[in-house]
């Protein structure tokens, strides 16, 4: 690591410490939210956090201003076109990041504010149990695109770990069938009976289904964790952003960091919405579909069918489209997130390669 | 949103045109109206402030404002050539998607074959594998036909979980043409147009757009072809059904069933496992496995990567620079 990308660093780190609202007494970070899922606004925290910040924002553009006019006159005076044209070029970089700043604060209180049901988008908000669902559920209360995409992934999770249940109840059932015996032993000598020893193996058949659920269940855990995650991340490295990007040394990394903040805060719940807006009905379906066929089928032995390619088609129809939506999907996502990401940050200032993220693959 | 995945399948209900275009009609033009009028107005205030580098940017995003117009209509275009008539006049009477759906309900059909008649072939033989002398004096307890019928059994286990996890990434990949079959003209390229319009997001729309092509369209075509040049799948599913009749013919005698001395036990084990006739057996079980293999598993990873060949090599063409993306997912395939 070079000298420069050790600065940027440490520049990251102090503008993290500066913010004092951020840090409470007990010496740990605590990050709002952008939007008010119950108000459907900005939160207050994120206009206090962003207040602190303007302060600093500001006093940078104004630093910046300042030192280019100081850069302009002395060019100038010299008549050295080079200084005249970078000052310049300074100036139009600090209006630039002011621009960016009005543009952006604008867009997230708009987009924090906008109710998806205004639109017709009554199913993005999820709301088949209030009391269970995130907030943007509760009658009444806005949704807002986090809302929405956050109570889409929870629905995702709530219906991978609905059959994920179902089937360890009818696994554990058959698991324990299987191990029954029937012996006859007069005198201590006789004989000994497995008769259900084959539902082990529609039991291992339904483990295979169990492991594949657990895993989609993980990563849409994962998903719903990065979404709040990154919406309060957007309060902290859109403001460091944005002081980095007046600076000349700093202004790409700066504009990376800009790129990523509003590429995941915005562009990520969007694409939540949008692909699984598209799946969620249909995994419902299979999920019911499901659960419908095992009630019907019963718990007799004698219908062949249970076992045989009856049960294995509700049972793949739903894990199937379940890793659809669980692991494939994502996949498309983060795809298209990096592909942002890159286009914005080289519109910013520097290419920020996050795509190198995906040699950990 | 949630109920725009419950359309019926295309082989049941063709799609109407008509219907998929008033849905993608407002939003393609919105986007193509918008890009224009996005690069006029950059020209206008280029012209009015004498601004020489905003003018040739405005020129630049002409010509791709211009791109996404003609892309609209080449979706327009493929749109027909997918969902109507298009593709059955070109190759002679076979639509992609109903081609495609048929290959993969063929080898679910299958596969649902053979695990039922693996379970019934398993049955009995699991049954009696189970059968077990107890002397409680002695604390003794011996299963005389486990030595034998264990192999089997347990092949018989393998098998079932193989067509299992077979079972489940072919209905993930009609899950995966149903979904863009459904939503790939109507949500996933719309969407990508808009995005195309501005510079700065027209990375990711470009690759939602070649995704969007590759998946409803490459993917699905792929399968056509793989389709022509297999066998009918219902010739995998009389052959499941043999192996559940054969085990009527199967004398388990021959395998030391009626041993009752160690001897003859040990011949089993040492002479009759090795035996052509076991072999033979065991390969006629295991003889379904390689007819399907090529279908359930060579072939859709050949479609699968043919498609993320395909948007790879598209993506830049349309904005989107994904070359390392692009490995890190061949990486996962």
């Amino acid at each position: 690591m070079n000298i420069l990308r050790k600065a940027l660093l440490c520049a990251v780190l102090l503008a993290l410490l500066l913010p004092g609202c951020i840090i409470n007494s007990n010496g740990t970070m605590t990050v709002s939210p952008a939007c008010d899922s119950a108000t459907g606004t900005v939160t207050p925290e994120f206009q206090n956090t962003w207040m602190s910040w303007q302060g600093i924002a500001f006093l940078a553009g104004s630093t910046i201003f300042i030192v280019s006019i100081l850069a302009y006159t002395l060019g100038y005076a010299l008549m050295h076109r080079k200084v005249i044209m970078w000052a310049k070029e300074q100036m139009q970089e600090a209006c630039l990041s002011m621009v960016i700043v009005l543009f952006v604060i604008g867009l997230v209180s708009f987009l924090c504010s906008l109710d998806l049901r205004t639109l017709g988008m009554e199913a993005s908000c999820i709301c088949t149990d209030p009391t269970e669902v995130y907030p943007a559920c509760t009658t009444g209360s806005s949704c807002n695109f986090v809302d929405a995409g956050y109570g889409m992934l929870m629905e995702m999770y709530k219906i991978i770990m609905y059959g994920f249940l179902t089937l360890t109840a009818m696994q554990a059932l058959l698991a324990s069938v299987s191990t029954i015996t029937i012996g006859l032993a007069p005198g201590g000598i006789g004989i000994i009976f497995n008769p259900f020893g084959m539902a082990g193996d529609i039991a291992s058949s339904l483990r295979d289904g169990m492991i594949v659920l657990m895993i989609s269940a993980i990563f849409t855990l994962t998903q719903m964790v990065l979404l709040k995650m990154t919406e309060s991340l957007f309060v902290i490295l859109f403001p460091i952003g944005i002081i980095l990007r007046s600076f000349g040394a700093t202004r790409g990394f700066g504009g990376g960091l800009i790129a990523i903040a509003i590429g995941f805060f915005l562009l990520y719940p969007l694409l939540v919405i949008l692909f699984y807006g598209s799946v969620l009905g249909s995994i419902q379906t299979d999920y019911n579909s499901m659960t419908t066929s095992m009630q019907g089928k019963g718990l007799d032995a004698s219908t062949s069918n249970w076992f045989g390619g009856d049960m294995l088609s509700s049972v793949v129809g739903f894990v199937g489209k379940t890793i659809l939506g669980a692991l494939f999907i994502p996949l498309l996502m983060f795809m298209i997130l990096v592909a942002f990401v890159k286009g914005l940050s080289t519109a910013l200032g520097e290419e920020v390669d996050v795509s190198n993220l995906t040699r950990l693959i | 949103m949630l109920s725009m995945w419950w359309t019926e399948p295309w082989s049941t209900t063709p799609v109407s045109i008509q219907g998929v275009w008033n849905v993608w009609q407002p939003v393609a033009l919105v986007a193509v109206v918008t890009a224009f009028l996005f690069v006029a107005l950059a020209y206008m205030i280029g012209v009015s402030f004498n601004l020489a580098g905003l003018r040739k940017w405005a020129k630049v995003e002409f010509y791709q404002a211009l791109a996404s117009a003609i892309l609209v209509a080449f979706l327009v275009i493929m749109m027909d050539v997918m969902l109507n008539e298009g593709f059955q006049t070109m190759i002679g009477g076979i639509n992609p998607y109903k081609k495609a759906y048929a290959y993969l309900d063929g080898v679910m059909d299958s596969l649902y074959a053979i695990y039922t008649n693996v379970y019934l072939t398993n049955f009995p033989i699991e049954w009696i594998k189970s059968f077990t002398y107890y002397f409680n004096a002695g604390g003794l307890e011996r299963s005389p036909f486990e030595l034998f019928l264990s192999p089997i059994v347990e092949n018989l286990h393998f098998q079932a979980h193989i067509v299992t996890m077979a079972a489940i990434f072919t209905s993930t990949q009609r899950a995966l043409l149903h979904l863009f079959y459904n939503a790939g003209f109507t949500v996933f390229i719309p969407a990508g147009v808009l995005l195309r319009i501005f510079p700065w997001t027209r990375g990711a729309g470009g690759l939602l757009i070649a995704i969007g092509i590759g998946l409803a369209i490459v993917y699905p075509i792929m399968f056509t072809f793989v389709a022509m040049m297999s066998e009918n799948p219902s010739e995998l599913k009389s052959k499941a059904n043999d192996l559940g009749n054969s085990i009527g013919g199967f004398d388990m005698n021959k395998f030391g069933a009626c041993a009752n001395d160690f001897e003859s036990v040990s011949n089993v084990a040492t002479t009759q496992v090795l035996s052509p006739q076991f072999r033979n057996s065991s390969a006629f079980i295991l003889g379904w496995l390689s007819g399907i293999w090529l279908k359930i598993f060579y072939y859709p990873m050949l479609v699968l990567m043919v498609t993320f060949a395909f948007i790879r090599a598209l993506s830049p063409l349309l904005g989107a620079d994904i070359t390392e993306i692009g490995q890190g997912l061949v990486h996962l395939l």
